[in-house]
């Protein structure tokens, strides 16, 4: 219990340091009136709304009462529609997190059990073909890899919507998009955490017992070769909500990432340094959840933290 | 009397990138029940490779090439895989050398243990888990109750080699292929282990094969013993034998370079050289480059397992100690 | 560690007092002190120049942490190191440089101890210019010789270390190991993870070596039976303990702890006419973090009496060449405990 509770006070660290990191940035990068203001603006009216935003302030003090704002809730105002900048991603999450989980099932259906076949049969074509399959997957960026499925399916097949959200069709060409690199990737991680599995001595040991094949896989390597694809998942689920700019900006996908892009455009803080906050702590708390998870899957962690209690 | 295994020119190759490597080349001995039979050599000499094909547990890139392996008169390469996997575990069964590494970590003792009885005698959960619960203090685990549920990490070297012994032992083999069983583990816990070894031979009237490269372990396990090298066996003798009157110059070279607990020597006989790399090995016998009595004859053939006494082998042109 | 012995021709070379090294498991936030690993535990020995200290233990007992402590890998938590008198640990880098010259160190895996990106010249001539012994001309003569010397062929000087066999890596690094003419060479586990017809050639080149270079070495193994063949004075540890010390023929003779007699009973002998009586330990040895109180042998030993559970033996000396840590022997009977007839 004390291990976690020292695991969840080190992830408020490290939010509070993205947070101060992002405030930081934004403000020494530039003006922030810049884009909010034409350029031929008049001074007073600059002033004014430098006033207003408190730009004026020493950064210090800006930076106390954005963080005192923070932690009562208040995450600032979009400059563009002047709503609060909380509320405006909060309506872009659902969006995102719609988008990520069905990729993210995908490329575990894909991808998991592609790298364990090719694992099985190592250095056989199957074993080539998925693997370069997987390569192909991460290889290809999603800006291509997208207007490709566009071009394929929405102009040329008029199959499928070629933006914005609304039906599941909507959703099917963002999600592979994004889906394939992930499933890539994931595929060449089962591969190798389940090639490390099998050369391992109690594989050995199972075969020597007359285990059948299929429970040596299933019962002796499977739970081994499970451990560290569950840190990963765990690590892509933080990843979400961060979802991904560049698939949402092809699509016109009205996702958190799509968001993001805008607001730095328009030098937007607020809803930048939500975003921000947001990420770091979905992030943050997805490793949280992995660790934790990891302790209980593994018997030899479980036990060994028993034992130092002892 | 029958042996309960016969191996008969067993020869296993390796297939790898820079050539074939010729590992188990010819290789022939007999087990007769109840008996030990030490394999003994160094590192890249065969005998692992020789004891794991016999269950056909060889690495994937070995083939057995040609050869018999028999056991109980039946031809074990003639079996097909699940034939085989019926003889693994229960007529025969194996432990290996990392007690520390040979156990799934993620499950428990108990279950590993249960899992080979539930496999081969048919019982169900709770029956086997209470005969590996018996098996556990047959081979001395002490509070084997709580050692069921717990899990390899949990358990010393020692420890974990003995529920190994146990699990090895639960199907009441006739023969225990036993891989440098005490190499990796502390010469206090080695004496333990041993002991518990030829305990249970006796309870249960199993016969071993025993690898190793310590023939302070051979004088003490063996009634028998194959001494191998470059792929084959140089000598074959019972144990009395082999160290009294060893007959081929590896051997006899062996004995003199082992320094020893029970006297002081001067200087230790040495070897020189190395052991043959597979890719280049000499012509005719593979000991020539390094033996005192090599003759020009014995760089033109490799000379084959000759009876010398009654139950004493060597494959030597000039075998030393005994007239020819 | 000899108390009112005959004076000793020389002062020695190495002196180690009441060493001791805890190590304490990282726990941050912890409320509560955590229980450190007491790997040394208060080890006192010397070593005359010329002499070979044979240290000896099994897993656990801490004689590879004593090896790392006296070459300064790593800091005592308590005790003293005198290297020709003087106190190492408060040496200045300069002199500590000076000191590396005169102590060096062969370790147990060949090809982890040397760079596989540098030819075994270079590898052998570096401590030679990095110390600025010799001129630069004749640097690349005693590589030369000590290949020699070591027994390998001349070309080895241009080879690579994974183009070597484990037994010729091996006598690279004692040849490096010695290039520079130390005194005391300390070596751990310097033949276990060689082949045992390798071991002999090994085995023979550290003698051979030590009668010609005049050196003095600090073997550390668990292999009693090499231990026997090279030390003259041996020092048994248990659990960060000395249990027992003495020249080589006392200690094989006659041994006087349990443990010792444990050990030397426990290695197979190579004679299957020798039938033994086997003194099998039971139990498996305790872990450093909690050892057993009294004496940390207790748990195991056969003879233990209450005395031995509540206080725990001094090193003491039996004779001019012996020292036992035991409650069972009386320093004035010097006999030892009775070793047959024990399960």
């Amino acid at each position: 219990m004390k291990l976690i509770a020292i695991k969840i006070f080190r992830a408020g660290i490290t939010i509070w340091l993205v947070v101060t990191i992002a405030f930081l940035i934004l403000r020494l990068s530039g003006d922030p009136l810049e884009s909010l203001v034409g350029d031929d603006a008049s001074q007073q009216v600059v002033e004014y709304y430098r006033q207003k935003y408190g730009f004026d302030r020493p950064l210090y003090h800006q930076y106390l009462s954005y963080f005192a704002n923070v932690l009562s809730g208040d995450l600032g105002v979009t400059l563009q529609e002047e709503r609060n900048a909380l509320e405006v991603v909060l309506e872009a999450i659902p969006r995102t997190l719609e988008l990520g989980f069905l990729s993210l099932a995908l490329s575990l259906i894909i991808g998991i059990p592609l790298g364990i076949v090719a694992a099985l049969h190592r250095n056989k074509l199957i074993d080539r073909f998925t693997m370069s399959f997987a390569v192909l997957g991460f290889s290809v960026p999603n800006f291509f890899l997208g207007i490709l499925l566009i071009l394929l399916f929405s102009l040329w097949l008029r199959l499928l919507p070629s933006s914005g959200t609304g039906t599941f069709y909507h959703l099917i060409m963002p999600a592979i998009t994004l889906g394939t690199s992930s499933a890539g990737s994931i595929a060449r991680f089962a591969r190798s955490s389940m090639l490390d599995v099998l050369n391992k001595s109690y594989m050995r040991t199972a075969a020597a017992k007359g285990v059948p094949r299929f429970r040596r896989f299933a019962w002796h390597a499977l739970p081994n070769a499970a451990i560290p694809i569950v840190t990963i998942i765990g690590f892509r689920l933080g990843d979400l909500v961060a979802g991904s700019i560049v698939t949402e900006t092809v699509f016109a996908w009205p996702g958190v990432g799509r968001l993001l892009v805008n607001a730095v455009q328009t030098r937007d803080l607020a809803v930048v340094q939500t975003i921000l906050l947001m990420v770091g702590a979905t992030m943050t708390l997805a490793n949280l959840m992995v660790d934790i998870a990891y302790g209980w899957i593994d018997p030899r962690i479980r036990t060994s933290a028993d034992a130092d209690r002892k | 009397m029958t042996p309960l295994l016969e191996i008969n020119d067993l020869r296993v190759y390796f297939d790898t990138p820079r050539g074939v490597v010729k590992a188990v080349d010819g290789v022939s001995f007999k087990v007769a029940p109840g008996e030990t039979l030490a394999v003994v050599g160094e590192s890249g000499c065969g005998k692992s490779v020789t004891c794991h094909s016999i269950l056909r547990l060889h690495p994937s890139n070995g083939r057995i090439v040609a050869g018999s392996i028999s056991f109980q008169q039946v031809d074990l390469r003639s079996l097909d895989i699940p034939s085989l996997e019926s003889y693994r575990g229960k007529e025969i069964a194996m432990i290996f050398q990392d007690p520390m590494t040979a156990l799934n970590p993620v499950h428990t003792i108990g279950g590993q243990i249960a899992e080979s009885i539930m496999l081969h005698r048919g019982m169900n959960r709770r029956d086997a888990f209470g005969a590996a619960l018996r098996f556990l203090e047959i081979v001395g685990i002490p509070e084997a109750k709580r050692r069921l549920t717990e899990y390899p990490h949990q358990l010393s070297g020692g420890m974990n080699q003995r529920a190994m012994i146990a699990m090895a032992l639960s199907c009441h083999p006739k023969l225990l292929i036993a891989d440098e069983p005490t190499t990796a583990l502390d010469v206090t816990i080695q004496a333990q282990i041993l002991e518990l070894m030829r305990q249970l031979q006796r309870e249960q009237g199993m016969a071993i094969i025993l690898i190793t490269h310590d023939l302070g372990v051979v004088a003490e396990m063996a009634d028998n013993v194959a001494v191998m090298y470059s792929g084959k066996i140089v000598e074959q003798a019972n144990v009395e034998d082999i160290f009294q009157r060893p007959a081929h110059p590896y051997t006899v070279a062996l004995l003199e370079s082992l320094p020893r607990i029970d006297r002081d020597l001067d200087k230790l006989r040495v070897i020189e050289g190395s052991v043959p790399s597979p890719f280049e090995l000499p012509r005719g016998c593979h000991f020539t480059p390094r033996c005192h009595f090599a003759t020009e004859e014995c760089r033109r053939r490799s000379p084959a397992l000759e009876p010398l006494e009654a139950n004493h082998q060597a494959a030597c042109l000039h075998p030393q100690g005994i007239a020819p | 560690m000899s108390t009112a012995s005959p004076p000793e021709p020389a002062a020695p070379l190495l002196s180690v007092s009441n060493l001791v090294r805890h190590f304490h498991a990282r726990r941050r936030f912890s409320f509560s002190a955590p229980r450190p690993v007491r790997a040394v535990d208060d080890v006192s020995f010397q070593l005359w120049p010329g002499d070979t200290l044979g240290l000896v233990g099994e897993s656990g007992s801490g004689k590879s942490t004593v090896g790392r402590l006296l070459l300064g890998i790593d800091r005592p938590t308590a005790g003293d190191i005198r290297f020709d008198g003087r106190d190492i640990q408060r040496l200045a880098p300069k002199e500590w440089r000076a000191l590396r010259r005169d102590m060096q160190m062969i370790f147990q895996d060949p090809l982890g101890s040397l760079d596989p990106r540098m030819t075994v010249a270079s590898q052998m001539r570096e401590p030679l210019d990095i110390h600025g012994m010799d001129l630069p001309e004749s640097r690349n003569q005693r590589v030369d010789e000590m290949l020699q010397w070591v027994g390998l062929p001349r070309d080895t000087r241009s080879r690579y270390p994974h183009e070597l066999s484990g037994g010729q890596q091996q006598r690279v690094v004692v040849a490096r190991a010695l290039i520079m003419r130390p005194r005391l060479v300390v070596c751990d586990e310097p033949v276990s993870s060689v082949d045992v017809s390798i071991q002999a050639q090994i085995i023979n080149l550290l003698v051979d070596l030590r009668s010609r270079l005049g050196l003095t070495y600090l073997f550390i193994s668990h292999d009693l039976k090499v231990v026997r063949h090279i030390s003259n004075r041996i020092a048994v540890m248990y659990l960060g303990k000395l249990v027992e010390t003495g020249e080589r023929k006392a200690i094989f003779e006659k041994p006087l702890h349990p443990y010792t007699q444990a050990l030397i009973s426990a290695i197979p002998v190579p004679d299957p006419s020798l039938k033994r009586e086997r003194m099998i330990l039971a139990g498996e040895p305790p872990s450093p973090v909690n050892p057993p109180s009294g004496c940390r042998f207790h748990t195991r030993c056969s003879y233990a009496m209450a005395h031995c559970r509540e206080r725990e033996p001094e090193l003491k000396a039996v004779s001019a060449s012996h020292a036992v840590a035991c409650h069972l022997v009386d320093s004035s009977l010097n006999e030892p405990v009775k070793a047959s007839s024990v399960r």
